[in-house]
């Protein structure tokens, strides 16, 4: 195989088929003798390490302040996501109840004549229907 | 140095012996892993952490390894893409471009004590490291771990005739560049 090697390179690369190859590297005395009960003990070490690192992560005061911000800002989003719904629902299961004078109460007046504009024609074509309905037009109007 | 074979310290791992196999599959391999890696990330903190993790993962996964494969091509993969992963994570961290970490492996090796290398070596080094990442995996196989093609192709998922191109193309490179000094 080193025969191979060298054949393959002598005429394409003959400055770097000179070079002698050897480790360069030093390596930490004993590094090898090491390694595999450093794996060992990797391998081995209980899966409940993993929950004990992540629960000591978080008790460090960098990671209790956040998740505190991040309590605060989830709770309050939460209540008002509560709140709001809630308004829904009462306005919901409330509205068939009510009668025509308390619907009207609740109804904003500016906000209903921004929705529904004036119309002067509108009101003369209603009293002329009264007038031609209604033959004593004026016991209802005295009794209203 | 144990003389099994793969096969017996695999039939070893799946008979009820894995972690004495296992250990001495560990040791079989950790010096040329260890090398293989080093030479990527030129650190040896760095190659230290990846050649732990490549034992560990393989660990986790040889009770499915496929006994047709070979345990060392296997190991090989693993480390190599633990380099790939490492030197893609590198470059995100830092936000720099591709040829950058090249530039810092290469001075790290200017100042890396632990160096033990003539001029030319040196150079040789700085050569290896100017190459596109994936040839100079290739380069480094066949020229320091004198990997036949057909182990490279198992570790790389290339193809034969694509490896012999990408070294012959790193060695006229690398050529090219020790005799410009």
């Amino acid at each position: 195989m080193k025969d191979e090697i060298y054949n393959e390179l002598k005429d394409k690369a003959p400055l770097l088929s000179s070079i002698e190859k050897k480790h360069l590297f030093d390596i930490p005395e004993n590094y090898f003798d090491q390694l595999p009960s450093t794996i060992q003990q990797k391998i081995k070490q209980p899966k409940t390490n993993i929950i004990k690192t992540l629960l000591s992560g978080l008790l460090k005061p960098q990671f209790a302040v956040g998740l505190i911000v991040i309590l605060l800002v989830g709770s309050l989003y939460m209540f008002n996501q509560h709140k709001a719904d809630n308004q829904y629902a009462f306005v919901a299961v409330n509205v068939d109840s009510l009668n025509v004078n308390e619907l009207s109460d609740l109804l904003d007046t500016d906000q209903l004549e921004s929705i529904v504009p004036a119309d002067n024609n509108a009101d003369a074509e209603t009293i002329n229907y009264l007038i031609e309905n209604y033959n004593d037009l004026s016991y209802d109007i005295n009794n209203i | 140095m144990n003389h099994y074979s793969d096969k017996e310290l695999l039939e070893q791992f799946s008979n009820g012996n894995a972690d004495y196999a296992f250990n001495l599959i560990v040791r079989k391999y950790q010096q040329k892993i260890y090398t293989h890696v080093r030479r990527l990330v030129a650190d040896h903190d760095d190659a230290d952490d990846l050649t732990q993790t490549t034992f560990i993962k393989a660990w986790k996964a040889l009770g499915n390894f496929r006994a047709d494969a070979q345990l060392y091509t296997w190991l090989y993969r693993i480390a190599t893409n633990e380099c790939y992963t490492f030197l893609k994570n590198k470059r995100k961290r830092y936000f720099i471009p591709i040829h950058d970490v090249e530039a810092e492996l290469a001075d790290k090796l200017e100042h890396e004590p632990s160096l033990k290398a003539n001029e030319l070596e040196l150079k040789l080094q700085k050569a290896i490291l100017s190459l596109p990442e994936k040839q100079r995996v290739v380069f480094n196989l066949r020229y320091y771990d004198e990997m036949k093609y057909e182990d490279m192709s198992e570790v790389l998922g290339t193809s034969v005739g694509a490896l012999k191109a990408s070294y012959h193309h790193a060695a006229q490179k690398i050529e090219k560049f020790l005799q410009s000094f």
